[in-house]
């Protein structure tokens, strides 16, 4: 009878753990004074889940009610309304509201003027690196909770080359793990297309992209698809290589590698002894020397292709502000670069707070 | 009487209408592009996509039948670096076709020139080939004009890739292999049309369309300028 009893109560601790649902508190609190928003209405856009933040700005809601949502959408008569990812909400349950504008003109007889900031602003740029996935800047905002409103960014143009470009912007939180890029603010991010500007104004205005915390990042993500690409021709040096009849060898059956001077870029007949060893493709036995037995070198034409934008960066000191993802598989998704000391890619934000 | 009358009037009113129909046509331009803002071209293998075509082809649409091509435009890719080790980059010698359409793949089909149409050019990005004297008449409504790109030393240009045959996003800093394209490179019109308009041959000899600029480009830059075969 007592091993019954132990049996029932077994199943009936794993019935309950079979039950259980984890619960989501999300915290609903004012940008501004962050005192906590009571009466605020949150809507899943499977509109699985509608409920109200209690006296205290919370709202208790069921994970598994979460499920085929992507976005809770947080909304108050009193604040303008905002749609979050169900992905960064689960990481961090703090919403933060901002005052519609007939509240702000109550503000300014209180004299709590909003204001508005352009933050990493830059001179002097340099180019920054190509063929990644995606660059990100970090940012700093003044206040949490600002509205960010338009995105400048800049880039190269070579006379002569294609000028149009086709990107993705992204906006990231920050991850308090990494300090790099955490979850994304904007959904699937807001697509450019630019004809010819150097320099990329990004009007976010209709976006109501509020940035939870003080930190954030801008991102750009590359497309590699044709109406990126322009090309680039380029001469570069190489021995001249002969067959043991004396026949020199086409370019075109030019294979390097590691073993051979060939496959590497910048190496220079003076300064590297490895140059004197050279191999090339399959038959070949001597390289052309001159009467002073130095490799006679031969320029060679070829191209390549790059894809927009080519964008800028600035230097400075401390660490770099810059966090790249370049899409290599086995690695960490972000990483921060060290391209060069210091620095941040050019790309400044303007913000309401 | 009355039926002779009648039968006479019919040939008239024919020769009127032939007449008019012909007349009309003092010269048509076809698929007339700017020459600015030409940004991509055809012919090279990128990290995107490799281009091993023998052929690339515009075609061309028109609403009379019997016309006569008189005249080709066509705008290529032109090195303009200041590199004075970079020699001849723009030389070229290639063969223009001229297609009737293919009934059974829409694409280019019977040839309609009886000689080798051959330019050889070193420095232009507009070239203007005259056909008058050749008298290709273009039978249907729809014809193409085919680049043929002949795989000679003149035209090898190279490029850096991997002995796979892949063409890296960045400069591959070990192993690499030149793999050969062949010029001309033509350019792509940058006026976007309601369909792609662009064919091209395949090693083994047969035509597709060519879909690499799609959706945002539909025609190669060139044009052809037609007229009635009685001027």
């Amino acid at each position: 009878m007592r091993v019954l009893g132990t049996l029932l109560l077994i199943l009936a601790f794993f019935n309950d753990e079979v039950h259980a649902q984890k619960k989501l508190v999300i915290h609903v609190y004012e940008a501004e004074t962050n005192k906590p928003v009571s009466k605020a209405t949150l809507k899943s856009s499977s509109n699985n889940i509608s409920i109200e933040t209690d006296l205290n700005g919370n709202a208790e809601v069921l994970t598994n009610d979460l499920i085929g949502a992507d976005t809770l959408m947080i909304s108050h008569i009193s604040y303008s309304i905002r749609k979050i990812p169900i992905s960064v909400l689960l990481q961090k349950p703090k919403v933060m509201l901002i005052p519609k504008t007939h509240m702000l003109r109550e503000l300014i007889i209180f004299n709590r003027k909003r204001k508005t900031v352009t933050i990493n602003r830059y001179n002097k740029t340099i180019p920054f690196l190509a063929g990644l996935k995606m660059a990100a800047q970090r940012l700093v905002s003044p206040r949490p909770g600002a509205l960010l409103k338009t995105i400048s960014l800049e880039r190269n143009i070579k006379n002569g080359s294609n000028p149009k470009t086709r990107f993705i912007l992204h906006f990231f939180d920050i991850d308090t793990d990494t300090g790099g890029p955490g979850g994304e603010l904007l959904p699937e991010g807001i697509e450019v297309n630019d004809k010819d500007h150097s320099k990329i104004i990004i009007d976010l205005s209709d976006c109501e992209l509020i940035i939870p915390g003080k930190e954030f990042f801008v991102a750009v993500e590359w497309l590699y698809i044709p109406i990126n690409q322009y090309i680039r021709i380029r001469s570069e040096m190489f021995p001249v290589t002969e067959y043991e009849n004396g026949q020199k060898i086409p370019w075109i059956e030019y294979t390097g590698n590691p073993s051979f001077i060939l496959g590497k870029q910048g190496a220079r007949p003076e300064n590297d002894k490895q140059f004197q060893r050279v191999k090339i493709a399959s038959g070949a036995q001597v390289s052309k020397v001159n009467q002073f037995g130095r490799l006679i070198e031969e320029p060679v034409t070829h191209y390549q292709y790059w894809f927009n934008p080519q964008l800028r960066a600035v230097l400075g000191d401390g660490p770099s502000q810059i966090w790249i993802n370049d899409g290599t598989p086995n690695k960490p998704k972000w990483r921060s670069d060290a391209f060069r000391k210091g620095a941040r890619l050019a790309i400044t934000a303007t913000l309401n707070y | 009487m009355k039926k002779y009358v009648y039968r006479i009037g019919c040939f008239f009113f024919a020769v009127i209408n032939w007449k008019a129909a012909n007349c009309q046509v003092k010269s048509i331009i076809l698929n007339r592009y700017s020459d600015k803002n030409l940004f991509y071209h055809v012919g090279t293998h990128t990290p995107l996509s490799r281009f091993d075509y023998q052929q690339i082809a515009q075609k061309f649409k028109i609403s009379l039948t019997g016309l006569v091509l008189d005249k080709i435009t066509l705008n290529r890719f032109i090195s303009k670096v200041n590199d004075t080790r970079i020699k001849d980059f723009d030389r070229t010698t290639f063969k223009i076709n001229i297609h009737n359409r293919d009934p059974f793949t829409s694409g280019p089909g019977k040839l309609l020139n009886t000689e080798e149409i051959v330019i050889a050019d070193a420095h232009s990005q507009q070239i203007t080939v005259n056909l008058k004297s050749r008298k290709i008449k273009l039978p249907d409504t729809v014809f193409f004009v085919a680049i043929v790109f002949l795989k000679s030393s003149e035209n090898e240009r190279l490029v850096k890739g991997y002995p796979d045959g892949s063409i890296p996003f960045l400069p591959p800093v070990q192993e690499f292999k030149f793999w050969p394209v062949y010029q001309p490179f033509i350019n792509m019109a940058a006026e976007k049309g309601p369909v792609l308009n662009v064919w091209a041959m395949d090693s083994s000899g047969k035509w597709s369309l060519y879909n690499y600029f799609s959706p945002d480009l539909t025609d190669l830059a060139i044009s052809a300028e037609l007229s009635s075969s009685s001027n």
